[in-house]
């Protein structure tokens, strides 16, 4: 606890204090001198800057709750895979293994998929026990052990059928990577709940800041927030280049592109047609789409305005289900979003909505 | 008894001395090598410098093994054309089957966008796999539907512009479809 309540910079600033006085112990610093001191702030700074961010033990609660979301995502879309599994997964597919395998050699890519090598007398079966585990993975429940064996299952679905992908699976997998690589199962979990039930940890131990990286802790930890910090970055880094790629686009700069998305056939879910009337709106619909991707990495850093872009993260993503019928992708973007929601707001939210106290940590 | 700087540097004063020096640094490497790698893998995609291919090429086994090779162009350069792939399966019985790939008909919805991305990749497929492609097409389509012959054709669908709509246009107008045959397959049935 004391960790948690020690205010981080005053040690670091003091630690620092002597070093800069050693520096300038000469009557008026030579240029090499100044320029050896400012290496040395900058070092100072970021490296605390570096700790700070990377190195703070936080709640793993929004973990939890993103391992909840982001489990029952996967559950449903590899569910719907068997509902044509035949022509994904059999010998006659649409894309047969042997040809998938030619494609990936062909792009020099190092892969693997549990389905290049299961006989396909087995392959239900063992899409059913896939299906096992993500259920597991999703209520949280030998989450150490089911979160590394959802990624196995998301890499190897997705290497088996590369050419039937899309935005979803790159967002599922990359979560799943994370959720794997953090405590997921610390908070939110049937894990969690049956500790609690077996009380094999109590209010106190529940409260403390756990030990180095915090492996199975269920308070704060280091573990947890590298977890968290890495959703944020890779969220940023999708729409950073989700919006310069698109400034490649000529539709994009002269405000018509998201009349191309309204007026496909194969995406369209909601006429959008009546807007051929008010071409203003279409632009302001493409500029501001533009606008907000490739200024999310900066805005959603700053606190005044995070809940201002989560906001139109949703609006957009919304409005993409909504519009082109791609919920499951809408959805896991605004998953992703819950990362940059405070883990006291989600317990709060948690707590109020479902008075469940003990799953609620 | 005073603290010199000294102590207080060797002191787990901050949270994350919890965590010893060495495994922090290796921590820290690997934060910088994962994080530089996914900044990376979206800067490859066309057009690209060899530059960007190079200092890729340090990440790419690493992001391909775990999935996270992605280069996020959604809706890039800018929402073009449909590729769609147009049907016909010819059964022992003589009676045939016209269909089109992606059938709006499929449900969920997720499943109709796994169909239509697979049409879609005929667009970006190698051209040296392309004719084993459509054989596996048609060799699906063929079990599918019960059939011995399978007719494929490649149909651009274009989308109209606002001007055209606001003539009354339709998106399905007949006009909006280019075919490009792909072959006829027969089933082999060894």
């Amino acid at each position: 606890m004391e960790h948690q309540n020690a205010p981080p910079a005053v040690l670091t600033h003091e630690a620092a204090e002597p070093a800069r006085q050693v520096t300038s112990v000469s009557e008026r610093p030579s240029p090499r001198g100044l320029l050896r001191q400012y290496g040395w702030d900058l070092q100072q700074s970021a490296a605390g800057n570096w700790n700070r961010f990377w190195f703070t033990p936080t709640d793993p609660a929004t973990l939890g709750l993103i391992r909840v979301l982001a489990g029952t995502m996967l559950l449903y879309t590899h569910w719907v895979w068997g509902l044509d599994f035949a022509s994904f997964f059999g010998p006659e597919s649409w894309v047969t293994s042997d040809l998938v395998q030619q494609y990936q050699s062909l792009l020099n890519a190092h892969v693997f998929s549990f389905w290049y090598v299961v006989p396909p007398s087995y392959a239900y079966a063992v899409h059913l026990l896939c299906l096992g585990i993500l259920g597991l993975f999703a209520v949280g429940l030998f989450t150490r052990v089911t979160s590394l064996l959802a990624l196995v299952i998301v890499i190897s679905y997705a290497n088996r059928v590369p050419t039937a992908l899309f935005g979803l699976d790159q967002i599922n997998g990359l979560l799943t990577f994370y959720l794997a690589l953090g405590p997921s199962g610390a908070a939110c979990s049937a894990d969690s709940w049956l500790r609690r039930r077996l009380g094999t940890t109590d209010e106190a131990a529940l409260s403390t800041v756990a030990p180095g990286l915090g492996f199975d802790a269920t308070g704060p930890s280091i573990h947890a927030n590298i977890a968290i910090r890495l959703i944020q970055i890779h969220m940023c880094v999708i729409y950073f280049f989700a919006g310069v790629s698109k400034l490649q686009g000529v539709a994009w700069w002269n405000g018509m592109a998201m009349w191309g998305a309204f007026a496909n056939l194969e995406y369209q879910t909601l006429d959008m047609l009546w807007l051929a009337n008010f071409p203003i709106l279409i632009h302001v619909l493409t500029h501001f789409t533009i606008f907000w991707e490739v200024t999310y990495p900066v805005f959603v850093w700053v606190p005044v305005l995070r809940p201002l872009v989560l906001f139109f993260a949703v609006l957009l993503h919304a409005g993409i289900g909504l519009c082109m019928g791609m919920w499951t992708f809408a959805l896991i973007m605004i998953v992703g979003n819950v990362a940059f929601v405070p883990p006291h707001l989600v317990r709060r939210v948690l707590a109020r909505r479902h008075r469940v106290k003990s799953f609620d940590r | 008894m005073d603290i010199t700087p000294q102590d207080a540097d060797r002191q787990p004063c901050q949270p994350w001395d919890a965590i010893p020096r060495w495994p922090r640094r290796l921590i820290t490497i690997w934060l910088l090598y994962h994080v530089i790698g996914i900044i990376a893998a979206p800067l490859v995609v066309p057009p690209t410098s060899s530059l960007m291919r190079s200092v890729s090429s340090v990440f790419r086994p690493y992001l391909q093994t775990f999935y996270l090779n992605h280069g996020f162009h959604f809706f890039a350069p800018e929402p073009g054309d449909s590729t769609l792939v147009a049907f016909m399966v010819e059964r022992e019985d003589g009676t045939s089957i016209r269909g089109i790939m992606p059938n709006r008909k499929i449900w969920p919805r997720l499943l109709y966008h796994r169909h239509f991305m697979l049409t879609e990749s005929l667009s970006y497929i190698p051209d040296e796999l392309s004719e084993a492609w459509h054989e596996s097409y048609a060799r699906c389509l063929a079990r599918k539907y019960d059939g011995r012959k399978v007719r494929l054709t490649h149909v651009r669908h274009f989308f109209p512009s606002p001007n055209m709509v606001l003539d009354g246009v339709p998106l399905d107008h007949p006009d909006s479809y280019e075919a490009t045959a792909l072959g006829v397959y027969e089933r082999d049935t060894d």
